[in-house]
């Protein structure tokens, strides 16, 4: 995503000058995983537009307000997405804060290899129940998950954007994993009770 | 505490895929157009406003330049008078063209009024001016120009200004109708 950080700033100097064609070039580059990860943590795809296009709104209105010292143009965008993703989100009972601590390893464990659900549920049942079990994570797992599982970045770029280590990035994404085998255990009994 | 099973790992990572490749790829087009217009509508108006602030800058500026340039020629003339031969308004005594002076005073008058108008607004200029005894009626009028100068009583009486004989030193303001060689041809009293 960040390959030409060098093309990204001179894209985002034509911009400030009013090139239409280096912001539609800036949108076309980024403008599909920004939608993606708001699609992810929302669920809904008018949330994620309407991110999506304030994002690039704010990008056109002050396009001094990135620093190149301070990270990459993606970090950026996604910076602001996540924020205004926050925002939209809140009050929703998807954003409840955990305690990275709390959650305990041995059940975790215990969840995650007892029950491979995975293997029994068709592809559109799987693809269904895992969406669902993503948007039910509490925030900072479903993040990790948006940025490292579905939108393949790596944990170092995931960490920096999240202003966490990259250790972090990797325990929570750990958690969020067996978080989401175990959720669809429980989603795959609930099934069987009701075929019975 | 228990392994966890890497199969179930390799299928949950595959799941993963599958769903971010069946997820929506990007953003409706219709935000693409709609970004596009209002970028368009924010760059028209910036540069409107650059230009509206480039437009008062200049006028600021030639503003600047004006406010300057008018007590700058106003002290020019009245060292260009001061320069002037004072013999002049001893020449010529028997002449009194008072109705020509009226019409010569008409134009510089005028010009008088357009530099001076915003700092001289109180100074009641209603009186006539006075000819000299240096007027000269063969001078063409665009050669004239009213210059302001303060000088005392006695000086004035000595060009021939209405003042009393018996006028001290006190410094005194009028207005002198001058030619470009610096002959005063009219005066009249300011204070």
């Amino acid at each position: 995503m960040a390959d030409a950080p060098s093309a990204d700033q001179e894209l985002l100097r034509q911009l400030a000058k009013g090139n239409e064609a280096a912001f539609l070039s800036l949108y076309e580059r980024y403008q599909g995983p920004l939608y993606r990860f708001v699609l992810h943590m929302s669920g809904n795809t008018a949330t994620a537009e309407e991110v999506t296009q304030e994002v690039f709104m704010q990008l056109m209105k002050k396009p001094k307000g990135y620093e190149a010292n301070k990270g990459s143009l993606a970090g950026y965008l996604f910076g602001i997405a996540r924020n205004l993703a926050r925002r939209t989100m809140q009050g929703s009972r998807l954003d409840e804060p955990i305690d990275d601590e709390k959650f305990d390893h041995e059940s975790e464990a215990a969840l995650a290899s007892e029950f491979d659900v995975l293997a029994e549920l068709s592809n559109a049942e799987l693809i269904e129940c895992l969406r669902r079990a993503v948007l039910a994570l509490p925030e900072p797992y479903r993040e990790v998950v948006a940025l490292c599982d579905l939108e393949e970045m790596s944990y170092a770029d995931a960490a920096a954007l999240l202003e966490c280590s990259p250790g972090t990035v990797a325990s929570r994404l750990h958690r969020a994993r067996a978080i989401l085998k175990s959720k669809m255990s429980v989603k795959k009994q609930s099934w069987e009770k009701c075929a019975k | 505490m228990r392994e966890i099973n890497p199969q179930s790992e390799a299928r949950l990572t595959e799941a993963l895929r599958r769903l971010a490749a069946e997820s929506p790829q990007s953003a409706p087009a219709a935000i693409s157009a709609e970004l596009a217009g209002k970028f368009r509508r924010h760059h028209a108006r910036r540069r409107l406003v650059r230009r509206g602030g480039m437009l008062a800058l200049v006028g600021l500026a030639a503003f600047a330049v004006w406010m300057w340039r008018s007590p700058a020629q106003l002290h020019s003339g009245q060292e260009r008078y001061a320069k002037a031969p004072s013999g002049t308004a001893q020449e010529e005594p028997g002449v009194s063209p008072a109705p020509l002076v009226a019409q010569r005073s008409d134009q510089p008058k005028q010009k008088f009024a357009r530099r001076q108008a915003p700092r001289r607004a109180a100074v009641a200029v209603s009186r006539p001016f006075l000819p000299l005894p240096a007027y000269d009626p063969s001078v063409p009028t665009d050669d004239l120009q009213v210059v302001r100068v303060q000088l005392p009583a006695s000086a004035l009486w000595k060009i021939g200004a209405p003042v009393p004989a018996d006028a001290d030193e006190r410094r005194m303001t009028a207005d002198f109708v001058v030619g470009q060689d610096g002959t005063a041809y009219a005066v009249r009293l300011v204070q």
